[in-house]
């Protein structure tokens, strides 16, 4: 929802900002590093000799059978072996986590977070999340504008998420790309960001842009201007590209200058040829079909509706699509078109077939995802849904299913040990790994969670 | 000409979206019927503790008995079985804009706010409180049966909050208490506004010049009303000379008489360890009773609090290190507060998320706060720091029937409240947003 963040505060010089910045920051410790004592990394992780087991936990697969007494072994970042703890003998020189009583969950995956690009402490120097220079901004990446110390990924971690894609904001119909990282305590993006994901692109509809636009008088100030712009963007890609198409076909092409390149039209062109997954903002059901259609008009699909409040007024056609659905499990009423949100909207979607993940959007819901989830669960959505609304579902609408999201063999060792079930309002993320890497800790954080 | 049209089309798409679910409609007369609610496990938030199966009885809106075992059931009573479930008093939110706003985004909607003058304590919430409210019947969803309505952030004095109950179509029948306290606001929020526009208040030293300047002025206010009243009498006595001609009225300074004579608090939203402590030394120094709201840094101040026995309004639990003045937010800040022995209540500072106050004070037990004094804290507390426990906040005789029955812990997302109470009148768990569920859940 954040087209601009709701509490704009007042611009101060950059001296007494940075000042303040310094003396602000410094209140709230970076990373807590849980790495092993020695600096090296924890077993279970790349490069580490030693393999990590947890043991006797509940273990939530996700998308096998729920294992009550389970273990699960984890070596060189890999999720190695998962089965029944009187099934599963325990390596001789395995780092042993009791996991009795406790519950172990895949890394939550969150398709929608402005964590980096809008960075603590909210203010103005800090807000790099919206181009609002134009409505269309394709060529913008959220990646050249993540902070990567942003102090919220410590407290996303201790909710136990591992991967989120981050997002440019909603201001613009085409707002650029998204960037899809895990959130490993680390320094440089290129260590944060998740290798080999795919490319993400976020547009949005209605209020935002108009709001935005149209309080400078200018196009779009209509949900009719909002999707003219849409088209003629693509109407321009569809021509940049054939364009391409052209020059690339001309026998004499070694001797005559390619077309210029246009950035914000090579990444539309992009889309159309589904080489990136787009993901829209939007709230009201007439939007949300009108969005399917002018996808189809340019030959591509949503890989989600993000928010998409009013989406269970028409899960029949999002099904039909087999289109995802990211929302808030109760968030409603900050905008007109947010007042027909229903916290029955996740279980009528999942009643049509529709994957439904719980979004956060901000940087404090991050930290309870699997809250959110149960508040979707006590109203109506099956519990196993409820799960797979924080794993595997967003996984599968970033494109990474194949890597994160359940606890199976083979996949990354992204894992929350927790203290009680994921749905009880009193449990709390003992642990969290990322690749087999301990990045959270809270015994090793004083029963801090930063 | 810009300005019409945009007014206009918010309004065109309010009515629109309003228009598709009629509001639910309440019953309003109170049922005078008897109605017991038996064999539930009781929890009275009295020194009477939790009573396993435990009644409860409810005649004319009050609560007539609150029994350990069964009671004598009167002929034609209504009787609920509350066996393996819990009866709870109605949950109390401590800080919220319910009935001041409708939608965020929409001005028209809102009335928290009245930004031109940073100081207003003679504004009225009652003035602005909408009892048709669509966010009413989805705030008692979880089972919170009153609140307190406060103004905005924006004002040094904000001005009059209403304690109310969530039913009535009228003010009047929701309406428990107003004023309840007059509304102080620290920090980020009024010197953001005012400083904006180039006034006083735009620093913090300025806030507290202009919080201090005010209240000497209603000092000296007082002064003259009882010298006028003291020339009067004597005046009524002797006749001598001419009638005293009275103070001319000063609706700013008039509102500020009863807090000047202790009758209700001042409500001072501060997050910052040191708003906190301004809070507190203009308190000592004015001689006026502080009740300190949101707080989120008053857990490395807590025996400065504890020390006054100021009482907290504390929360929401989820507050974050957004913005500057909340840095030292902690998830643990109402268990501080509870071990150094402060008086606390949980607040959603919502209108819209109301209904998750008991998840509010669930994470706060999560974080270390015991069980029983989160449900103090929006319960028995609120009612007490706000001045109201004679009517709420306990399950007990002579109290009003705001009474909640819940198949497991409120605080869990996944149990259910399956009945609600308020004044003694049995509300549906409907609301709008149930009605659009039912409309759109059928699959044709």
């Amino acid at each position: 929802m954040n087209a601009t963040p709701s509490r704009p505060r007042r611009a101060v010089v950059a001296a007494a900002a940075a000042v303040a910045f310094a003396v602000a920051v410094s209140l709230v410790p970076f990373v807590t590093r849980a790495d092993d004592e020695d600096g090296g990394p924890t077993p279970g992780a790349k490069g580490s000799s030693l393999p990590l087991v947890i043991k006797g936990a509940t273990v939530l697969t996700v998308t096998g059978e729920t294992l009550v007494t389970g273990t699960v072994i984890v070596r060189d970042g890999k999720i190695a072996r998962v089965g029944l703890a009187s099934a599963v003998p325990i390596p001789a020189n395995a780092r042993v986590i009791d996991g009795a009583g406790k519950y172990l969950m895949p890394g939550i995956v969150d398709t929608h977070s402005h964590m980096g690009v809008y960075p603590w402490p909210g203010v103005k120097p800090n807000w790099d999340g919206n181009e609002m220079t134009s409505p269309w901004t394709p060529h913008v990446r959220a990646e050249d504008g993540l902070h990567v110390e942003d102090p919220a990924f410590s407290r996303a971690r201790a909710g136990g998420v591992t991967t989120v894609q981050v997002l440019p904001g909603s201001g613009n119909m085409i707002g650029g790309q998204g960037v899809v990282i895990k959130l490993r305590p680390v320094r440089t993006l290129d260590e944060m960001k998740m290798k080999g994901a795919p490319r993400q692109m976020k547009m949005a509809s209605g209020e935002n842009p108009k709001r935005v636009y149209g309080g400078r008088n200018q196009l779009p100030s209509t949900r009719m201007g909002n999707f003219l712009v849409l088209r003629e963007a693509f109407i321009q890609a569809q021509e940049y590209a054939a364009k391409w198409e052209r020059w690339e076909a001309d026998p004499d092409r070694a001797e005559k200058d390619p077309p210029e390149r246009d950035l914000k039209l090579e990444a539309l062109r992009d889309v159309m040829r589904g080489d990136i997954r787009v993901h829209i903002h939007c709230y009201r059901a007439d939007e949300i079909l009108t969005l399917i259609r002018v996808g189809k008009e340019f030959g591509w699909k949503p890989a989600s509706f993000q928010h998409c409040l009013e989406g269970y007024k028409v899960a029949a056609h999002i099904a039909a699509e087999d289109i995802g659905v990211a929302t808030f499990a109760d968030w409603w009423g900050y905008k007109v078109e947010a007042f027909d949100a229903i916290p029955q909207s996740p279980a009528i979607l999942a009643s049509h077939g529709v994957r439904v993940s719980m979004h956060s959007d901000s940087p404090d819901l991050i930290q309870r995802l699997y809250h959110e989830a149960a508040k979707a669960v006590k109203h109506g959505l099956s519990p196993e849904e409820g799960l797979k609304s924080i794993t595997i579902h967003p996984a599968w609408m970033l494109g990474i299913d194949d890597r994160v999201g359940s606890i199976e063999k083979g996949k990354d060792a992204d894992l929350a040990l927790m203290s009680r079930h994921p749905f009880d309002i009193y449990t709390l993320v003992e642990k969290t790994w990322i690749d087999g890497r301990l990045v959270f800790d809270r015994d090793r954080a004083g029963g801090r969670a930063w | 000409m810009e300005r019409h049209v945009i007014l206009g089309a918010a309004l065109g798409g309010l009515a629109c979206v309003l228009s598709m679910v009629p509001f639910v409609a309440v019953a309003d007369d109170d049922d005078p019927e008897v109605i017991v609610i038996r064999n539930g496990r009781v929890h009275t938030m009295t020194e009477t503790g939790t009573i396993d199966g435990g009644s409860v009885v409810i005649a004319d809106g009050k609560i007539t008995l609150v029994a350990d075992g069964e009671v004598h059931t009167p002929r034609g009573a209504v009787v609920i079985d509350a066996t393996g479930k819990n009866v709870f008093p109605g949950l109390i939110d401590a800080g919220t804009t319910l009935g001041l706003v409708e939608i965020s985004a929409v001005d028209v909607t809102k009335d928290t706010d009245e930004k031109a003058d940073p100081v207003l304590p003679q504004l009225r919430v009652i003035d602005g409180f909408n009892p048709d409210s669509a966010l009413i019947p989805v705030a008692r969803m979880n089972g919170i049966t009153s609140v307190l309505t406060t103004p905005g952030e924006v004002g040094l004095f904000g001005g009059q909050s209403a304690f109310v109950r969530l039913r009535g179509a009228t003010l009047e029948e929701a309406l428990i208490k107003a004023p309840a306290a007059i509304h102080v606001n620290l920090g980020e929020a009024p010197k953001s506004h005012f400083g904006d526009k180039k006034q006083l208040p735009s620093t913090r030293m300025g806030l507290a010049a202009l919080f201090r300047e005010t209240l000497i002025k209603a000092r000296e206010y007082q002064g003259k009303l009882d010298r006028w009243e003291a020339a009067t009498e004597r005046f009524a006595e002797t006749g001598e000379g001419e009638a005293p001609v009275p103070p001319t009225r000063d609706l700013k300074l008039e509102a500020l008489l009863p807090v000047l004579a202790g009758d209700i608090p001042l409500i001072v939203r501060a997050h910052r360890a040191d708003d906190i402590g301004t809070a507190l030394r203009l308190g000592d120094e004015l001689g006026v009773r502080i009740v300190l709201r949101w707080a989120t840094e008053a857990w490395r101040v807590a025996g400065e609090i504890k020390k006054r026995n100021v009482p907290v309004i504390v929360g929401p639990t989820t507050t974050q290190p957004e913005t500057m003045e909340t840095q030292g937010a902690i998830y643990e800040n109402a268990k501080r507060l509870h071990e150094a022995g402060i008086k606390i209540a949980i607040q959603t500072a919502s209108a819209h998320n109301v209904r998750n106050l008991p998840y509010e004070a669930g994470l706060a037990v999560t974080y270390g706060l015991p069980y029983e004094a989160a449900l103090a804290a929006v319960t028995r507390n609120p009612a007490e720091i706000l001045g109201v426990a004679d009517r709420v906040g306990t399950l007990e005789k002579g109290k009003d029937a705001d009474v909640i029955v819940v198949d497991g812990d409120p605080f869990q997302p996944l149990s259910k409240l399956e009945k609600l109470f308020i004044g003694g009148v049995d509300v549906p768990i409907r609301s709008r947003q149930t009605d659009l569920y039912e409309r759109y859940r059928k699959k044709d």
